[in-house]
């Protein structure tokens, strides 16, 4: 099976068209450059995709960073106004601190949703807008308060939870970012420590992140260097245990963009971290779900691609057809011509110079050729008329030299009646051998020579033989090449009658089988030896049979006509048989007149 | 002329092959090349029992971050009064015969369900409670609720741990129709499993009415006074009157199911030593993914099981808790 395969395949690639092998080489010429020029665009794009994506996070981080970092800014510098305007400046009993603190607090009341500030064990000594706690607490286990006194020189951040300490009812929740820090506080020139408390209402946090909008594939969130998270567009979900967040891993990242893998999504996740807080902004981008335009564009790509693809392919069989057709019909006609269908070709008008030009070159060869050929048959007919126009010219004088020695002899004896009827015959055979100069005759036509012959013999030899035709009407149709029968016929005389003396016999048939045509001269002369019969077939015949009667064409010369004319195919056979007789049989092709040679 | 041909269908095949493949890749990505046809947002009707509270806002907000991911569009309605069994008929009447092609229903009452039942073929109705007379058998809505029975066993295991042996007296507004009800027969059914020394007697309240002298006296009486509370405005009404007679005598420890912005208010005065929250956001995002799948031919999933939490002094400063106690607006 391999092999038979293997076959195919090298028969298939040796039979190979000029077309085929054009179009597909110039095919996968195409395809592969331009799946290559589409594999290179393609890796180009996504590291094009991807750096835009990085270069777009951190952008988006670095403003929301901006944004954050100055609302955070605006709460420090309300913190700082609080306590380098304000309480380092005014005692704590008098009015111009609280007065100046609700003034603050008025101006920023958007931002800010309250401010307090405390003794070192948490007692409240004054606070905006509500000026006393909504219930006894204590401060020490606030995690805001704690920060405040253990770290006195920082400003510290909390992360969002719920303000409950002021305010009554639905007012007295709110979700707030602490700042606190300790400060000086002077009381009568003395100096104390206590807690400012400055709560940033987290809406400002969370305004500025609902407000950035993403996409689907994209989201940033706010956690803070534990990896709490802060702020998340989906919080509650994760909360609830419906989704979930690689915060914690997130908030071992440095700053910058890193590639993660998280559950089955390949991520981009950028990170900023948000000055003096340690807070960082964690951006998102699932890299396996690419945005919609790059889809598009991806999508976009590989139709254009197909597109070219096949387009290409179009061409390719449109140039090579247009190249290959004109070599394609010159080989069509050169195939005709090896086939014998024709003999000429056309001469092309279309195709390229080079083939029309091969062509032309084609056509005036195979026109010397034809000529040539033409030549070459004109000479070979020429050469055989000549030789059959030698072959017959030698029977007329040695026939004409015999009959008119009878007819002299006739004279001589007195028998002027058999004398005429033998001038008459004679008269007749030459008019018949004239034949109007052809060489081919019918067989009824040789039959009359021959007849003619027979009677001028018969009156030379008198008594010695009697004849007879047996001729078909279909044979005395047929045509033959002319004085064929007469030289056998004059041999049956010569070599079976004469030595006979008296009661011989001949016997003329023609007739015909299939395609076949039969003519037989018999006689019933004393035959030949088997030697005799040997050396007429090996061609040796003529200068014998001439030596030993001086008469006689010759089995040899009629044999090389009919070879001569009809083909080697055709030709003559002899039979003989000592003291019984002598068959000389020819065979010719059936052919009659208007017959196609 | 054999090869030829044979070499030219080659390339024509090759050009169809192509042409074929150009095709298939438009159809199969048609959506990139012609837009791909927007759905339009499910319209949903959410029909509470009553509106506020932090629990319902909790509700709410998972509700709408459900719809934000399964592109649902939710119009939200609640009876004037809460608890308004006929009007919340009127309104889910209304709602069916209108363009919404699902309802997600909190039954304020036997009303409410008798029409559930009648309408359910109609409209696909997804309800936020259990029918409390009969165990949501088939034919009802699905039912995306919390387990009454993992509550009630969480809390008396609690208070049993605390107070083991107590007697623990129920206090509830018995108009509050359907989660009571089946909140009482889970509470008997789990107290009698978990021991049979723990017992249980119920105070039911008229319709905004105090617990009466009886109840404190019954309190007075036991040597660890336990009240486990039922609704909201129950133990609303029991701190007010703990505050007016002075807690110096009686200061009973104090469980609650269902909670308000008071309830939190009462916890933080230690006046309430735990309170069972149920994840509103949890369940609101499920009813709504549970129903829009449902609507858009996907096999209804199972009643889904809302999360609970027992929040009380220790941890109710954890984030996710206040989540759930305050939800940001």
């Amino acid at each position: 099976m391999g092999i038979f395969l293997r076959e195919r395949a090298r028969r298939a690639r040796n039979q190979r068209s000029l077309q085929f092998t054009l179009s597909v080489t110039f095919t996968l010429a195409a395809v592969v450059s331009m799946l290559f020029l589409t594999f290179s665009l393609s890796r180009r794009y996504n590291a094009l995709a991807r750096r835009t994506v990085y270069q777009d996070n951190q952008r988006l981080v670095s403003q929301i960073n901006y944004s954050l970092d100055a609302r955070l800014r605006d709460a420090m510098r309300i913190s700082d106004s609080l306590y380098y305007g304000v309480i380092k400046k005014y005692d704590l009993d008098s009015k111009a601190l609280k007065q100046n603190m609700a003034l603050i607090y008025e101006s920023n009341a958007n931002s800010i949703s309250d401010l307090a500030l405390f003794e070192y064990d948490g007692v409240l000594l004054t606070a905006e807008p509500y000026g006393q706690l909504n219930r006894p607490v204590t401060l020490a286990g606030e995690p805001w308060f704690r920060s405040a006194l253990k770290t006195i020189e920082n400003i510290h951040f909390s992360t969002p939870y719920v303000q409950r300490l002021f305010g009554e009812g639905q007012d007295s929740f709110r979700w707030v970012i602490s700042i606190s820090r300790a400060v000086e506080l002077t009381r009568g020139g003395n100096v104390y420590t206590g807690v400012l408390l400055v709560d940033l209402n987290y809406s400002e946090i969370r305004q500025i992140f609902k407000s950035i909008d993403m996409g689907e594939e994209s989201y940033v969130y706010l956690i803070d260097e534990r990896g709490e998270i802060l702020y998340h567009p989906r919080q509650q979900l994760i909360n609830s245990g419906l989704a979930m967040e690689n915060n914690r891993q997130a908030a071992t990242y440095g700053d910058g963009t890193h590639e993660e893998k998280f559950g089955d999504h390949e991520r981009a996740v950028t990170i900023k971290t948000v000055g003096y807080t340690g807070w960082k902004i964690v951006s998102v981008t699932d890299m396996s779900m690419p945005n919609t335009a790059a889809a598009s564009i991806r999508v976009y790509t590989i139709f254009f691609v197909l597109i070219a693809m096949a387009l290409i392919v179009l061409a390719d069989l449109s140039l090579s057809q247009k190249l290959g057709r004109p070599l394609r019909l010159l080989e069509e006609e050169v195939r005709k011509i090896e086939r014998g269908e024709s003999r000429e070709i056309s001469i092309q008008t279309k195709g390229s110079q080079e083939v029309l030009h091969l062509n032309k070159a084609i056509f005036s060869l195979m026109r010397q050729q034809d000529e040539l050929r033409r030549d070459i048959v004109a000479q070979q007919e020429s050469k055989r008329r000549s030789e059959l126009d030698a072959l017959q010219s030698q029977i007329h004088p040695h026939f004409l030299y015999n009959t008119l020695d009878s007819i002299v002899w006739m004279i001589e004896s007195g028998r002027y009646e058999g004398a005429t009827q033998m001038v008459t015959a004679l008269a007749r055979f030459f008019r018949l051998s004239l034949s109007g100069g052809q060489t081919i005759i019918t067989v009824r036509e040789e039959m009359e020579q021959v007849h003619n012959y027979l009677l001028i013999q018969q009156v030379r030899f008198k008594n010695v033989f009697t004849y007879r035709f047996e001729v078909t009407p279909d044979a005395e149709a047929c045509l033959s090449v002319k004085l064929i029968v007469q030289p056998l016929v004059e041999n049956a005389i010569y070599h079976g009658m004469v030595p006979l003396g008296e009661g011989g016999e001949i016997l003329i048939r023609a007739w015909t089988e299939g395609d076949d045509l039969y003519i037989e001269v018999n006689d019933n002369g004393p035959g030949m030896t088997p030697e005799q019969i040997d050396a007429l077939r090996c061609g040796r015949a003529r200068g014998a049979l001439r030596s030993s009667s001086g008469s006689g064409i010759g089995v040899a010369n009629v044999r090389e006509r009919i070879q001569l004319y009809f083909g080697a195919s055709y030709g003559l056979e002899i039979s003989s048989e000592a003291d019984v007789g002598t068959s000389v049989r020819l065979h010719l092709p059936r052919r009659k007149e208007g017959d196609s040679q | 002329m054999k090869v030829h041909w044979r070499q030219d269908r080659l390339i024509i095949g090759l050009a169809l092959f192509f042409i074929l493949l150009i095709v298939g890749f438009v159809m199969v990505r048609r959506n990139d090349f012609f837009g791909a046809p927007k759905e339009d947002p499910l319209p949903i009707s959410v029909i509470l029992s009553e509106s506020g509270g932090p629990a319902n806002e909790a509700l709410k907000q998972g509700m709408l971050q459900a719809a934000q991911d399964h592109n649902c569009e939710l119009v939200f309605s609640a009876p004037n009064t809460p608890g308004d069994d006929a009007g919340e008929r009127a309104m889910l009447r209304r709602e069916i015969n209108g363009v919404t092609r699902g309802v997600i229903l909190d039954p304020a009452g036997p009303l409410t369900w008798a029409d559930v039942l009648e309408i359910n073929k109609k409209v696909p109705i997804l309800s936020l409670n259990e029918n409390p007379d009969k165990a949501n058998p088939k034919g009802l809505p699905d039912c995306v609720s919390v387990d009454k029975t993992a509550v009630s066993r969480a809390l008396l295991s609690r208070i049993q741990e605390d107070h083991p042996a107590a007697p623990v007296h129920v206090l509830y507004h018995e108009s509050l129709y359907p989660p009571l009800k089946i909140m009482l027969s889970k509470l008997s059914a789990e107290a009698a499993r978990l021991s049979p020394r723990l017992k249980l007697r119920f105070w039911p309240l008229k319709d905004k009415e105090a617990p009466g002298s009886s109840f404190f006296e019954a309190l007075r009486a036991d040597k660890t006074a336990i009240v486990l509370t039922l609704d909201a405005a129950a133990l609303d009404q029991l701190c007010l009157s703990l505050d007016r007679q002075g807690a110096a005598d009686l200061s009973p420890d104090v469980y609650a199911w269902r909670f308000d912005g008071h309830s939190i208010t009462w916890l933080e005065r230690d006046r309430v030593r735990l309170i069972v929250v149920e994840n509103g956001f949890n369940q609101g995002y499920l009813a709504v993914t549970q129903l829009a799948g449902q609507l858009r031919g996907k096999t209804p999933a199972a009643p889904k099981t809302v999360n609970f939490v027992l929040i009380d002094r220790d941890n109710m400063e954890n984030i996710s808790n206040q989540y759930l106690l305050f939800p940001i607006q």
